[in-house]
């Protein structure tokens, strides 16, 4: 028997709410339903007991001293860069709070995917859905992209194709179609049983498909484009069945999307979705999420006004793309102390004359100036985090006793000493 | 601690003190009788000359879930326009029209509003509403839970579901969310739009279900009214914002059945297709509607020239009027088979006719509803104007010469066809009060607020006695907090932390077993996650719960 059902997992965006847990020993025992991902994020973390571990200068000290010494470099620091690299929501708020305190940047190692969504969010809007719209209403389901069942395990039993929906008819009826560097093979098996569509392109090219689709729906023909012919009837196949679909979803990871200007695909896809609903219903999901990028986003939104990117220099909330983006701020050199919040080893380039300060949940070795071990929300803590489609919050229970602080309590301890400075 | 207010004029429409010049006593965090003479007053406050009223209390603010954030997000420009730096006392914001929790907390402390209630709260997303409204400091706060547009509702009323089955998943539903209140949105328009149905009228069915906004309407409102929530059922009517939609409004009230019922943003709602620009006000009859129902109450949704964003539930309206964007972004969400969004930045203004004469049709309907307990101060924010606005609001219904001066700014048009010029009606302190505090109070169920009676929590305003009104109401010169003072001259002076309000109306358990399976089969979280817990609203939500009774003085 589960001593707990109804947990959630929080190694990826999906944040699947269905896992049934027991104890084994010291291990962890995870229901059949968890993904390889999930087992090997939990059985990662699941031997941390505490008392957590702290390093100064590669030398063991007691948490508090660390997190004084933290506090001393945080409140000397002319351009801090708080860098998020996994949090909840209670993490987030001490995340944000802890930037404003020190006059810092905030961002998450996650913004340059998350920012090709939110830059396009700020400039047009969008016509977005969530899973359970996508799960209960699609008729056709396009996706854009190469990752998204590595990113997602679950994202095809969970959203795509599960095994009851609301409208009966739409989940006999739907279809999929793929655009991207796919084939036939490189399908999960369960969607190459429904025959989709696949339009095999680079997806630094998948622009110009979103364009000639979009052409085709405000003048009815690509016939003046010269274009290859099979590529031509796929696109009039996919351009018909979604004609004819009730409700369409555009679904794409925007991690995939790594190459120079990829908002214009983000900005692209949108616009074609929302072209779509002149005649018919239609959604976009960027799905994200991991990490808590989105929790993050969210927390710093609502509580400074404005997106991950923001910086406290001035003592009020200042957001730039650009400007405030982690890689640059590092790369220029202009970030003076880096605070690596929620891992405990993350791997990023950074220059040695660089003060880091590594809040994370696993027990290591380190040569940062300082490491602050925590436990882990969602295994060792309760809390929230943001799902994928960034609209449902979803509750983290602890399942396994530990004597580590929580991220959040490290934080809320530097920025009490900070206050005190 | 017991502190003596002596010498200020009262006015406490709940106790019929109409500017009475009396002393107010306050123990800890709680109004008391006059003690005896020989208990030793700690603070004695000199308010002579000075105006008292309870705590503000507004009843329509959409300020905590994801609309708003989305709303945030897409408003970069209102976000350099006002900053909050941060200080000893104040956390960083930013925003006007959409302001950072921080930023709308401190906004509302200094005009001496001491509890917000947000309308929209979609049942998925409840946790992240009460999270931003938990991050918002000097209020308390609540929210009412959207229904109406959900697919289970309507599945069951098109199997014919008994009331009491209804009754239960509506009490349910204000458990789970930790709201105090239910709005329905567009009845079941918000639903018809995800079968690709562009306009629902009251009547018209929906193309899925076949249930139509009438019998969602009357539904609802009868299961609010059989569990004794105070609250009625809160409506945002069809057909908003298009000409002609006084009609759906007029039928709306006729739903109900005579159940109380309160339908917000009135303003948008009373539409007639008159004159040359086949727009008109209807603000005349739907006031006539309400003064003849007793057990119908309302707030307007007034609307302000300049720049602000509609940020709503309604996704088909909402669509509808993408194409008044400015500036020319929008964006709308279908969400969880609960309801949806829509985001439209909306720049108001006093020269173009439909504008101006939406203004004209808001100050209408205050002046025509004859009842003070029964029409509410809001401007629906940020949709119509952001809250900043209500000492003005209030100036232009308190003076009538203010008004006509601003009156003669507007669009000739718009002027000429509405009736405000002709309309005397200058509301008194005690209206003023009635609307922003007693009434607000006993429509929510909150006995313990909205009056200055021993017991009232000790959530008090103080202002300088001033000719302008829009002066007076933008700097009290004192709000107190649970018996604290944290505003002194229209600045922040303490720190405060609200709570959230909540309401349990009890319902058969056996409603669960049923959702159970709806979430097992549809739902992508689980039914055992879905519902908030008490100790997860304090610990981790990080706002604790008061609960108030759910039985109330009905308006009926």
């Amino acid at each position: 028997m589960p001593e707990l059902s109804d947990i959630a997992c929080p190694f990826c965006g999906l944040l699947c709410d269905d896992l049934e847990v027991s104890a084994n020993g010291n291990e962890l025992a995870l229901s059949n339903n968890a993904c390889a991902m999930s087992r090997r994020g939990f059985k990662e973390y699941d031997r941390e007991f505490g008392p957590a571990k702290a390093i100064v200068n590669r030398d063991a000290k007691g948490s508090d001293e660390a997190i004084k010494h933290a506090a001393d470099i945080l409140a000397n620091a002319t351009s801090p860069l708080i860098l998020v690299a996994n949090t909840d929501v209670a993490g987030a708020r001490s995340s944000v709070r802890l930037a404003e305190q020190c006059g810092g940047v905030i961002d998450h190692i996650n913004s340059p995917a998350l920012m090709r969504n939110v830059s396009v969010l700020q400039n047009s809007g969008w016509f977005t859905g969530t899973f359970a719209e996508v799960r209960n209403r699609s008729e056709i389901i396009v996706i854009v992209g190469d990752e998204i069942f590595d990113r997602y395990p679950r994202l095809i039993e969970r959203v795509l194709l599960p095994e009851r929906s609301l409208l009966e008819s739409n989940l006999d009826k739907r279809k999929f179609a793929f655009i991207g560097p796919w084939n036939e093979k490189s399908l999960p098996k369960s969607l190459r049983a429904k025959k989709p569509i696949i339009i095999d392109t680079e997806l630094s090219r998948a622009a110009d498909v979103i364009s000639l689709l979009r052409v085709m729906l405000s003048t009815g023909s690509i016939n003046q484009f010269d274009i290859d012919l099979t590529l031509k009837e796929k696109l009039h196949n996919l351009f018909d069945y979604i004609k004819n679909s009730s409700y369409s979803s555009v679904i794409w990871a925007a991690g995939d999307f790594d190459f120079p200007h990829s908002d214009l695909l983000v900005q692209n896809l949108v616009e074609w979705v929302r072209s779509l609903n002149d005649k018919s219903r239609a959604i976009a999901l960027p799905v994200g999420g991991t990490n808590g990028d989105l929790t993050l986003n969210q927390v710093c939104t609502w509580q400074s006004g404005l997106p991950i990117r923001t910086s406290f220099a001035r003592g009020y909330p200042e957001h730039d793309l650009l400007l405030f983006d982690y890689r640059r701020l590092l790369k220029s050199g202009e970030a003076d102390v880096l605070l690596i919040f929620g891992h405990s080893d993350l791997n990023i380039d950074i220059t040695n004359e660089l003060d880091c300060i590594m809040v994370g949940p696993k027990d290591i070795d380190t040569e940062k100036q300082i490491f602050i071990q925590t436990g882990l929300p969602g295994l060792h803590h309760s809390g929230h985090m943001f799902r994928g489609d960034g609209v449902v919050s979803i509750p983290l229970r602890q399942i396994q006793r530990t004597n580590l602080p929580s991220p959040a309590q490290v934080l809320d301890q530097i920025s009490r000493h900070l206050d005190l400075k | 601690m017991l502190t003596k207010i002596t010498g200020g004029t009262i006015f406490d429409p709940a106790n019929g003190i109409d500017g009475e010049v009396r002393d107010l006593f306050i123990r800890d965090d709680h109004v008391i009788e006059t003690p005896p003479d020989d208990v030793k007053i700690d603070t004695t406050i000199d308010a002579k000359g000075k105006t008292i009223m309870a705590g503000a209390i507004d009843l329509h603010t959409h300020i905590g879930g994801g609309k708003v954030n989305v709303a945030r997000t897409m408003m970069t420009d209102d976000h350099r326009q006002r900053v909050d730096h941060r200080t000893d006392l104040k956390r960083a914001g930013s925003g006007i029209a959409t302001p950072s929790t921080t930023s709308a907390g401190y906004r509302y402390g200094e005009m001496g509003y001491t509890a917000c209630f947000e309308p929209a709260v979609l049942p998925n997303n409840a946790r992240q509403a009460h999270m931003e409204m938990a991050d918002t400091p000097m209020v308390d706060t609540g929210g009412y839970a959207l229904l109406g547009n959900d697919d289970f509702l309507l599945r069951m009323m098109a199997e014919d579901a008994e009331q009491s089955l209804i009754n239960d998943y509506v009490a349910w539903t204000l458990t789970a969310t930790q709201c105090i209140g239910i709005k329905v949105v567009n009845p079941g328009g918000i639903n018809a739009f995800k079968f690709n149905t562009r306009k629902l009228d009251v009547d018209e069915p929906n193309p899925h279900y076949g249930v139509t906004a009438r019998d969602i309407v009357r539904v609802l409102s009868r299961a609010l009214s059989e569990l004794g929530v105070p609250h009625p059922l809160h409506i945002h009517c069809s057909n908003l914002g298009i000409p002609g939609n006084y009609e759906s409004t007029l039928q709306t009230i006729a739903a109900a059945e005579s159940h109380p019922i309160h339908l917000t943003h009135v303003q948008f709602h009373s539409y007639g297709t008159d004159g040359p620009y086949s727009f008109s006000s209807e603000a005349a009859r739907i006031a006539e509607a309400i003064n003849s129902n007793r057990g119908v109450t309302t707030d307007v949704g007034q609307i302000m020239f300049g720049q602000t964003v509609t940020c709503s539930g309604d996704t088909m309206l909402q669509y509808r009027h993408r194409h008044h964007a400015s500036p020319r972004k929008w964006t709308c969400m279908d969400i969880e088979c609960d309801a949806g969004c829509g985001v439209v930045p909306f720049r108001y203004r006093n020269k173009q006719f439909v504008n101006a004469l939406q203004w004209a049709i808001g100050l209408e309907t205050f002046l025509m509803i004859e009842d003070p307990w029964r029409v509410f101060l809001t401007t629906d924010h940020p949709n119509g104007a952001p809250f900043t606005s209500y000492p003005h609001l209030i100036k232009l219904l308190m003076d009538k010469s203010f008004r006509n001066d601003q009156l003669a700014n507007i669009h000739n048009g718009a002027a000429e066809m509405s009736h405000l010029s002709a309309i005397d009606r200058e509301y008194s302190l005690y209206e003023i009060a009635t609307m922003t505090r007693a009434a607000p109070a006993r429509i929510l169920g909150l006995s313990d607020r909205g009056h200055l009676n021993s017991d009232a929590v000790a959530d008090i305003v103080i202002y300088d006695t001033l000719d302008d009104k829009e002066q007076m109401f933008t700097k009290p010169w004192r709000v107190f907090k649970n018996g604290e003072v944290i505003v002194e001259d229209g600045e922040i002076v303490a720190k405060s932390k609200g709570k959230t309000q909540t309401i349990r109306p009890q319902y058969d358990q056996r409603i669960e077993q049923k959702l159970k399976e709806y979430f097992d089969k549809y739902q992508t979280i689980r039914f055992g996650n879905f519902a908030i817990k008490d100790d997860e609203m304090a610990e981790n939500i990080g706002s604790e719960i008061t609960t108030h009774p759910c039985t109330c003085e009905r308006l009926v």
